[in-house]
Formats: structure tokens, sequence, C-alpha cells
């Protein structure tokens, strides 16, 4: 039995009636029906041109707070909070658009916001070379993994991380 | 023979609105209509109480309460009308920790962002087929958090099932494509020093 609070592990367990399912099955079978799901799939892929867009202001922000934070240090709080929301919101987006590229680059950047002691260490090179490596995926519509050189660009974006933080 | 998925009422709890809209859009797409979208705990928990829905997708942190206190609250708060009600959960954080912490107040499923329509799919068929038992102790109500057997698992990392990483397409690159993720690789490289 898994964790419980009562001294002697008692515990009670109820099974309510599968009134979901009631409601949605006839009874024989199941399921979501197929088509329904393609269906749903093709209307994410009509938009994922809006969403390549979107990562294209992100792309230009990105760039915008490089030139910000290289300018003027006293920036870096700021710069960090708002690369910190970019990371975090294009991370859980890329991969449902057909982008997991971007998800990937865009982890990547999030964790180095966390890997940082303090906005004090950010590098405006680190924030560029994320865009950059955006920029490259978006503009030139790369779908799917990337293959060995998606996943080598990827990875050495880590290592960039690992080497300027934490 | 397919579900009737149209009389469901389904509420997404999310501070972000693309999030609601992907949401809505994808469950609209399969035949669901009943629809209902807030951006915080306090709004969803007060919607929750005024409607009757079947499923509720919430996200992790939020505030002024985070989806953990929401789910609390669907789970033991009097006021809640169905202390049962499916929870799915959604987060770009999917560690073992947060995971952990999700069941241990009561989440039903989790789904980690970004997902695709097959994992959502595949979540909200787990829910309709396989509703988990609830569990009540002096510390406790909610699913039962044992592992359910999972034909999948066939070995320690078992939970990595639970949150499988998206089902990435692989498609051949074009030399165009090809040199620009090079490109961007030597240039990390020149930054790196190497």
């Amino acid at each position: 039995m898994a964790q419980n609070g009562s001294e002697n592990g008692a515990y009670q367990l109820i099974t309510p009636p599968n009134l979901l399912k009631a409601k949605v099955s006839a009874g024989d079978g199941g399921g979501i029906d197929p088509d329904l799901i393609k269906q749903a799939e093709s209307v994410i892929d009509s938009m994922s041109g809006e969403f390549a867009e979107s990562v294209g202001h992100e792309i230009a922000r990105l760039m915008k707070l490089a030139l910000d934070l290289a300018e003027d240090m006293a920036q870096a709080e700021k710069v960090m909070k708002k690369v910190r929301s970019v990371g975090h919101e294009l991370r859980g987006q890329g991969a449902t658009y057909d982008y997991p590229l971007i998800s990937d680059v865009a982890a990547s950047l999030f964790r180095y916001t966390e890997r940082l002691y303090s906005h004090v260490e950010l590098s405006a090179d680190v924030l560029r070379a994320h865009a950059d490596a955006m920029r490259a995926v978006i503009k030139n519509d790369v779908r799917g993994d990337g293959g060995a050189v998606g996943a080598d660009l990827v990875q050495s974006l880590e290592a960039l991380v690992d080497r300027m933080s934490g | 023979m397919s579900y009737r998925l149209e009389g469901l009422r389904i509420l997404i709890v999310d501070d972000n609105a693309h999030i609601r809209q992907l949401l809505r859009t994808i469950l609209h797409a399969v035949g669901i209509h009943s629809i209902d979208a807030v951006e915080d705990g306090v709004a969803g928990f007060e919607s929750f109480c005024r409607l009757e829905y079947d499923i509720v997708f919430t996200d992790f942190e939020m505030e002024p309460i985070s989806g953990l206190d929401l789910v609390d609250m669907i789970r033991t708060s009097r006021k809640s009308p169905n202390p049962y009600v499916p929870v799915i959960m959604i987060s770009s954080y999917s560690d073992e920790e947060r995971v952990q912490r999700a069941r241990d107040r009561g989440v039903t499923e989790f789904l980690a962002k970004p997902f695709t329509v097959d994992v959502l799919m595949a979540r909200l068929q787990s829910v309709i087929e396989e509703p988990r038992p609830f569990v009540k102790t002096d510390s406790y109500f909610g699913p039962d958090r044992r592992r359910k057997q999972d034909p999948r698992y066939s070995g320690p990392e078992r939970r990595k099932t639970q949150l499988e990483k998206v089902d990435v397409s692989v498609r051949d690159l074009s030399a165009q494509q090809r040199n620009a993720l090079e490109e961007s690789r030597a240039n990390v490289a020149k930054i790196a020093g190497d």
C-alpha cells in the first residue's frame, strides 16, 4: 500500500462507478474516433505557421535582450526574467507544432537561467547562441528531430550552458 | 464503436492563454464542445462548484493559488461538488519530484508539455477507460497512487512511460537545412572557444 498517515495502516478503498465511460460509450468497444484524432492533428498542423511567426518574434526579442545586456549590465535582472519566460514558453510548445528542436533549444535556454547563481552572470553571448539556433530552425523550417545535426546542435548548447553556469 | 464525446463538459484552468486555446482547439476538434477555460485557480474552483464537469485540466504553477492547491480543494473542500473528478495536470516541469508531489495531492494524470494530440488523447482515454479507485486515509484522499500494471513496463524506469516524451517526427534534412544547423553549431563552438 502507498503512503498513508494512520498508525495502523488503515485505509479505505473507494471505487466510484465509471460514469464517465457510461457517458461516452455505447457499451461495446470504445476509443476516440481515429478520424477525429487525425482532424485534430490537421488543425494543429495548420497552426504551425502561426507558431513559427511567434517564435520569430521571440527570437527578435531575445536578440534585443542580448543587446540590452551587452550595453548595460544593470539590465541583467530584468533581462534574466524575460529570458526565463521566453525559454519556459517555447520549451512547452515547440514539439506540439512539430518543431521539437525549438523545444530542445528553449529548454536549454531555460536551464541556463535556472543554473545561474545570479543574474549578474548572465551572458549576452549565450542568449545570442540560443536565439541563433532557433532562427536556423524556424527560418529553414526544420521540422522533426533534425537528425544527428540537430542533436549535435542541442548538445553543444547544453555544453555551453554547463560551461557558462553552475 | 467510438466514444461519443459531445456530452462531456471540460474545465481548463491555466494562466497561459496559448495553452488554454491549444487545449480548447484540440478538444473541440475531437468533438468536445462544452469547454470552459479560466486563467487562475480561484476562478477555476468557482467554476467547478457552479457547473458539473467531467474532466478538469489544470496547470501546475499559477497565482494566486497553484494547481496543486486547486486539486486539494477539489478533493477535500466541503464545497467541492465532485471530489472524484479526474484531474489532468499540465506542466513543462516533469521531474519526478514534481510528479510525485502532484500525485500526493490527488492528481489523476500528468501531461508534460510539449504534448502532441496523440499523448493528450492517451490521457483522455486513460481517465475514461482506466479510472483509478480512490484511497482515503488520515492524510490523503485521492486516486490510488500505487503503480498500476503497465504492459509497457520492463524495468526500473517505469515512470518514464507515464510521462512519455513526445514522439517526434523523423525527417530527412535538405542540404540547406543541414548547412543552417551546422552553421549555428559552429557559432556555438566559437562562443565556447572550442
